[in-house]
């Protein structure tokens, strides 16, 4: 059971977008993707729908292949925010359309839910509010009955009413219903503590996979003050710097162990305090790691 | 209970020491319902699988006690269920504390108030 991504890349004209992407997600579980502007998360997400055709790599959805099963993309949904067909037309008009497409929709779960968030149903979908649109894009998505589903930014410009609101139909449809979810958002204060897996996409591949809770339980964040002006060696070849202003250094180490703070204490830094680790100090450290020997082009 | 966002703790460990703050201070009792993880996961805005973790470690350490359809409920606890080995274990981590702080140059009558304050007040 789950959905992956095998070995996908993209090239516009001889330019890589996205190279060997490899993802898994199973049911029940919440994946972040995460990464700066522009890195082809998108591109990403486009080439899963099948809005652009791979130059190579594949989608297995529950251990078959999309491109030998086209009615697999029945088992995933997507929705292209950007530029969707159904602007101009209301919510309602729109859900008889997914339920062409979807024979696992869900219409009375969607009725309920357009009664419980008072969403029109005269209205058009390019008249509601950013919240709403965002609301619906998220009903919409849980009642198709897809076991997969991919949010690009569904968080983005919500105010805090709707943000709760999206988080508890996730949460919901994650714990009852195992759906798979696969998101992605710039809020990385947000996604924290919703996701079990982030990962990085950087320079059209993925750079860490962290699985977050093991994570927090091996890696500690440290910000240290040593007496020479080097940096010890130890600490360059464990860690990776989140920041380094004059001689207070931040840094992270994802394996830290009795061996390695005791040979920080044999060091007799000035100051050795732990930090509380966030996803945007893993974000952070995932893309400055390699920077000099990548030279980004 | 209260998840700190800003804790170097992993959350499900939060979660377990928050659910054994509340059993202790009295806030949950033998034989309460506690929360769903989806309820749970709802009240936090959190990860299910990351409340499903700590539920889990809960129930290994018949702290709470799943009953299969009706939900999970705070398990009873009395003397004889001490579990020696693992008041052992957390009395060593407890002794290590200490003796980290005295090396931090900290007096053994301000580590008795300390412990003082927390039984009085239930201050952390």
């Amino acid at each position: 059971m789950g959905f992956e991504i095998k070995g996908l890349s993209e090239k516009i004209g001889d330019k890589d977008i996205l190279k060997d992407i490899n993802i898994s997600l199973v049911p029940g579980e919440i994946v972040g993707l995460i990464g700066r502007n522009g890195v082809g998360k998108t591109t990403l997400f486009r080439s899963i729908a099948g809005q652009y055709i791979p130059d190579t790599g594949d989608i297995l959805i529950d251990d078959q292949w999309i491109k030998e099963d086209l009615t697999l993309k029945e088992k995933l949904f997507y929705l292209d925010t950007q530029n969707n067909f159904f602007d101009s037309y209301t919510i309602d008009k729109i859900a008889d359309f997914y339920e062409l497409a979807y024979q696992t929709f869900d219409r009375e779960k969607y009725n309920n839910w357009v009664i419980e968030y008072d969403l029109p149903r005269q209205t058009k979908y390019r008249q509601f509010s950013k919240g709403m649109q965002g609301l619906f894009n998220i009903v919409l998505a849980f009642s198709t009955g897809a076991p997969y589903v991919i949010l690009d930014e569904p968080l983005d410009g919500l105010d805090v009413i709707v943000r709760k609101q999206v988080f508890q139909i996730i949460i919901d449809a994650v714990s009852e219903d195992q759906r798979g979810v696969l998101i992605s958002s710039h809020n990385l204060e947000e996604l924290d503590r919703l996701i079990d897996r982030a990962i990085v996409l950087k320079g059209s591949h993925i750079v860490s996979d962290y699985r977050l809770e093991d994570t927090r339980s091996e890696a500690r964040k440290v910000q240290l003050v040593f007496k020479s002006k080097e940096i010890p060696t130890f600490v360059k070849e464990n860690s990776r710097a989140i920041s380094i202003q004059g001689r207070v250094v931040v840094v992270l180490f994802e394996h830290y162990s009795a061996e390695l703070e005791a040979q920080i204490q044999a060091e007799d830094p000035a100051l050795f305090e732990e930090l509380p680790l966030t996803l945007e100090d893993l974000f952070r450290a995932s893309i400055s790691a390699k920077e000099s020997t990548e030279g980004e082009k | 209970m209260q998840i700190n966002k800003t804790s170097s703790k992993p959350f499900y460990e939060q979660l377990i020491s928050g659910i054994k703050e509340d059993i202790f201070k009295g806030i949950l009792q033998t034989d309460d319902k506690v929360p769903s993880v989806r309820e749970m996961a709802k009240i936090h805005e959190m990860n299910p699988n990351t409340v499903s973790k700590a539920y889990k470690v809960l129930e290994s350490q018949d702290v709470l006690v799943t009953v299969k359809g009706r939900g999970t409920y705070v398990k009873a606890t009395n003397e004889s269920d001490r579990d020696e080995r693992q008041i052992q274990k957390v009395r060593t981590i407890l002794l290590d504390t200490i003796k980290e702080v005295t090396y931090l140059g900290v007096q053994e009558n301000e580590i008795h108030d300390w412990i003082k304050q927390y039984f009085e007040k239930g201050e952390s």
